[in-house]
């Protein structure tokens, strides 16, 4: 069963892969908006700097490395999950997915993982690639397998958040506004639209209780040797909120199953 | 006269039409829709909150102040709400491509655009607007502008609803040749993105991009400009002459487009 699933899992990532793909110039098209939006980016923290030497423990060059690092790791995560688990609810095809041999949990996670290998590659890789001509200091790449160890602990908590989301498309019907609503809030708390360390300090307090910000602020700031205190809090707190949401789902899930009513499809 | 006159008339009504028909889609996920409203008011109040932590640690971006800045940002979020009420439909046309919905609006006996335009309206923009509406009065009450800058600002949110429209159809042409997948929605959100921040703190190359060939520098930071160097008031007639002429190009361009249009079936 086990070898099945995991036969399953590659086969549909690669499948997933390879549709991504299949359109070159649209795949063009994306890698050149993402080099364009990350220069941009890249100049607006210049003017925010505009000569300064350090905002908040943290100097131009690591704010330019922070920028690249967060394009890269945003195309990592797996942000799409709700949208397509909603999508088939929608549509009706949930029905057609639940028929299938395998969980569709599965279904939705091979597919996750080909977005990202796929983005990784025609954005993440191209971003990093150009960070070689804005950023001269070296990264701390003895931090890489930890770093690598809480990208994808993040990846777990985003995969079982866009989980529960889409399951509340079974009352919903729609998932645009909780759509809205969850990347406001992961874009705010995590450090997204503005890097955490820019919140003034009460805020900051009440962010280490929350796991969002493990997302981008934690694997930057080991990346760039900033010391991060009470790393060991927010390591307990990222896994304590997995295991939470993981209840949370098979709870969701074992009675959204029973409210299913498929329009059409 | 009377023909045209007669065309105003069906077009309204086809408007209205549409209009009750989203509307009764909206009315399936009633609890969604409102879930949106409020989630789109918070995710400007979060944008907001950002560029309030930035200038707390910095007196000015570029040579620009906390108000300028916020009057752009509210400015550039009135006209990207206008477009969003009407236009927002046409960064959805990779999609009717991509599932081979296009070719209906292709048999009816109206334009094709007009027709992506109303398959869907964003109702909940109005809630973007007053957004909007509320910042763009917080910065002009602060910089004391005044009401004789109130024609400037009608003029400039209007004539940057129809340059946003003509990015979007623009971008949407692109589809068109490279058979959907192209996150013509993100880039057409990015570049909201770009103009709620004054254009000079780009490299001279990306400002030309912005003024001459994507023309975001006329829908908020030019009127901002204008109004600063108090450049006299006839020349605010420039805002709606580039907004008609880029829209009347993309416009064109989109035709092409869908001349060039070959069906991916479904």
């Amino acid at each position: 069963m086990l070898r099945k699933n995991i036969e399953y899992f590659a086969l549909n990532t690669w499948l997933t892969v390879r549709t991504r793909s299949t359109y070159h110039a649209a795949t063009i098209l994306k890698l050149c908006v993402n080099l364009f939006v990350t220069i941009l980016y890249i100049y607006l923290w210049k003017a925010i700097y505009n000569g300064r030497e350090i905002i908040n423990d943290f100097t131009l060059p690591d704010m330019l490395a922070y920028v690249f690092l967060l394009r890269v790791l945003r195309n990592l995560y797996p942000y799409e999950v709700s949208q397509s688990y909603g999508n088939l609810i929608r549509t009706g095809s949930i029905a057609t997915m639940l028929l299938r041999p395998v969980r569709i949990e599965l279904q939705l996670l091979s597919a996750a993982a080909g977005n990202a290998i796929y983005d990784f590659c025609f954005c993440g890789l191209p971003s990093l690639m150009l960070s070689c001509f804005f950023v001269k200091e070296p990264l701390n790449f003895a931090a890489f397998p930890i770093v690598l160890f809480w990208i994808f602990s993040s990846c777990a908590f985003i995969f079982l958040l866009e989980l529960i989301i889409g399951t509340l498309s079974f009352y919903t019907q729609n998932l645009w506004g909780l759509g809205i609503f969850k990347g406001t809030m992961i874009s705010f708390f995590s450090g997204e639209l503005l890097p955490i360390h820019f919140y003034p300090a009460r805020i900051l307090a009440l962010f280490q209780w929350l796991p969002f910000a493990s997302m981008y602020y934690i694997p930057v700031a080991l990346f760039l040797e900033k010391t991060v205190e009470k790393l060991g809090i927010y390591f307990v707190i990222l896994w304590g909120s997995n295991l939470f949401l993981l209840l949370i789902y098979a709870l969701l899930a074992r009675r959204m199953i029973h409210h299913i009513a498929v329009q059409g499809g | 006269m009377k023909k045209f006159l007669g065309k105003l008339k069906y077009y309204g009504k086809l408007c209205l039409t549409f209009f009750k028909l989203n509307y009764k889609e909206l009315e399936i996920s009633s609890m969604d829709f409102l879930f949106g409203i409020v989630a789109k008011l918070l995710s400007y109040v979060a944008e907001l909150l950002a560029l309030f932590f930035i200038f707390e640690l910095v007196p000015e971006i570029n040579g620009w102040d906390k108000y300028q800045v916020f009057f752009i940002f509210g400015l550039n979020l009135v006209s990207f709400s206008l477009w969003s009420c009407f236009f927002i439909n046409t960064i959805t046309l990779p999609y009717y491509i991509e599932r081979g919905e296009f070719d209906r609006f292709l048999v009816r006996p109206v334009s094709p655009l007009l027709q992506i335009m109303l398959d869907g309206f964003d109702d909940d923009s109005w809630g973007e607007l007053a957004t909007g509406l509320v910042v763009l009065g917080y910065a002009w009450g602060k910089l004391g502008l005044g009401v004789k800058v109130l024609p400037i600002i009608l003029i400039a949110a209007f004539s940057g609803c129809f340059i946003y429209a003509g990015i979007s159809i623009l971008l949407g042409t692109v589809s068109f040749f490279t058979v959907a997948q192209a996150d013509v929605a993100d880039f057409t959100m990015q570049i909201k993105e770009i103009a709620k921040y004054p254009i000079t703190i780009y490299p001279k190359v990306m400002q030309f991009i912005f003024t001459y060939i994507f023309p975001i520098a006329f829908v908020a930071f030019l009127p901002m400009w204008m109004i600063i160097e108090q450049i006299n008031i006839y020349f605010i007639v420039i805002l709606p002459v580039v907004a008609g002429i880029f829209f009347l190009i993309a416009r064109s361009i989109w035709l092409r487009g869908v001349r060039h249009y070959g069906s991916t079936g479904t």
